[in-house]
């Protein structure tokens, strides 16, 4: 590997907290370790709860307005659907053996990923890095997050 | 003895007058319905006159006679071979001909015949007048037959020349920009490989022709893949682990590296597939940091290499 001079980079900004969006960016950072590219992993806004220690647990599924979900959106919009959606793709997620999103953001770490969360997401949900799972490197800046990820793809979830 | 004759012959009378009060009134109900029905009838013949008067006017009987001769014309120009060769076909076209002649179609046929007559009394309706009038149970119902008819209409078209052609059309339109969004990176990444697995003995001519050169592996007396893998799992041993290791810039492998490796192997032999870092990390106890740290990038195809078992597959 060392062959390679300029190892390649990403840099993923994971701005939605759904479970189902958490997800898609979290394995996309995991197989960019795996595959030896250094990956840096920013959370704003909504997706800030994936790296809240308070909310990793409980993110949820949102079936209502999503014209894939199995059910209609009038019956989606009810209260515990949200619950019940996530609770139904967490069971087959294990049954598939898929790390659940606090393992992922351990596994992440422990790859040599780079986890960081967005200053002003924090300021607006009143939340300060001690909310935050141990995982999280800092708490940065739109311009930081372009420091950090000078030569590296960008991909938006 | 008296009293009771005299009584039902009071009664009697009772009775016959009441009768005839009876027969008073049917007759002169009678004779009402048909000092009114009679002008009744009278218009309705005349207006069926007028009625006949009309078509002969508009020259329908005029169509009637010309439909006549248009047939005598057909049977001129057909020739009994050609009416044999139609055989079924007149089957289905009389079958049609009954099917439009019910009563209820007529009717239907006749009904819209009299709105287009009529049509000038109607006012002109916009998109708002439309939707206004669509909520009448009537037109609601009279879309729903026009859908039907549409529908059925549609899946007859649907197999016309000309529909496939207008298909055939816009695929080709829309063909030039798929074809070379796929054409450009299949080939270009595929080729090198399939030529690399067809002369497998000297790999390191293949994949120098790669577009990425990737890495330059051989060990000697060791057949390995494309990639880098060695072929068959059971030419492996612990010098070509080394050796594979040296050659990935790993330098000497400890204990550790060891561990990984003898896991590795175990659970391919169990399971028949190579375990992905998470199970690696895992299995082996060492824990995903120490995976990363002891076979550096891509740790879960590096140590399959020195492994000697194919590559991990899977994202996770």
């Amino acid at each position: 590997m060392d062959t390679q001079e300029r190892a390649r980079r990403v840099a993923i900004i994971v701005s939605k907290g759904g479970l189902d969006e958490v997800y898609p960016a979290l394995i996309l950072g995991n197989a960019a370790r795996m595959s030896g590219i250094e990956a840096v992993l920013f959370f704003t806004f909504y997706g800030l709860d994936a790296v809240t220690e308070s909310k990793v647990d409980h993110l949820h599924v949102n079936l209502a307005g999503n014209p894939t979900s199995p059910i209609p959106t009038v019956v989606a919009g009810l209260p515990g659907m949200e619950n019940l959606a996530a609770s139904m793709m967490k069971k087959q997620m294990e049954e598939l053996d898929l790390p659940s999103v606090r393992e992922m953001m351990e596994m992440l770490h422990d790859a040599g990923a780079e986890l960081y969360g967005c200053q002003l997401a924090m300021e607006m949900m009143k939340r300060s890095k001690a909310d935050l799972i141990p995982q999280v490197e800092d708490v940065i800046t739109a311009g930081d997050f372009y420091e950090l990820s000078e030569g590296a793809q960008i991909i938006f979830t | 003895m008296n009293a009771p004759h005299e009584e039902s012959l009071e009664s009697r009378i009772d009775r016959l007058t009441e009768r005839v009060d009876l027969l008073l009134e049917r007759q002169r109900a009678f004779s009402e319905l048909v000092a009114e029905s009679g002008p009744i009838l009278t218009a309705m013949v005349e207006a069926g006159t007028a009625r006949f008067g009309e078509l002969e006017q508009r020259g329908t009987f005029a169509f009637g006679r010309s439909v006549l001769g248009l047939l005598d014309k057909v049977s001129t120009s057909y020739s009994p071979e050609d009416v044999d060769e139609l055989g079924d076909a007149l089957v289905g076209i009389l079958d049609t001909v009954r099917n439009l002649t019910q009563t209820d179609v007529l009717e239907v046929a006749n009904d819209a015949a009299d709105v287009i007559h009529a049509s000038h009394t109607l006012q002109p309706v916009g998109l708002m007048g439309a939707m206004r009038k669509s909520r009448e149970p009537d037109v609601q119902r009279g879309i729903a037959v026009a859908l039907a008819v549409l529908e059925s209409l549609g899946k007859r078209t649907d197999a016309t020349p000309g529909a496939s052609d207008k298909e055939r059309r816009l695929a080709r339109h829309l063909a030039p920009s798929r074809g070379v969004a796929k054409r450009l990176p299949a080939p270009a990444r595929r080729a090198p490989v399939r030529a690399a697995t067809t002369r497998a003995p000297a790999p390191a001519p293949a994949s120098a022709a790669k577009p990425k050169a990737k890495l330059d592996l051989s060990v000697p007396g060791y057949e390995l893949d494309a990639d880098g893998f060695l072929v068959d799992r059971d030419t492996w041993n612990r010098e070509f682990a080394q050796a594979m290791a040296t050659q990935l810039g790993l330098g000497d492998l400890t204990d550790e590296h060891w561990t990984v490796i003898e896991t590795m192997r175990a659970d391919h032999a169990e399971n028949g597939a190579s375990p992905n870092v998470r199970r690696l990390a895992k299995l082996s106890g060492l824990g995903t940091k120490a995976v990363y740290q002891l076979y550096k990038k891509a740790p879960g195809s590096t140590a399959a290499r020195i492994a000697g078992v194919p590559k991990p597959v899977g994202c996770i």
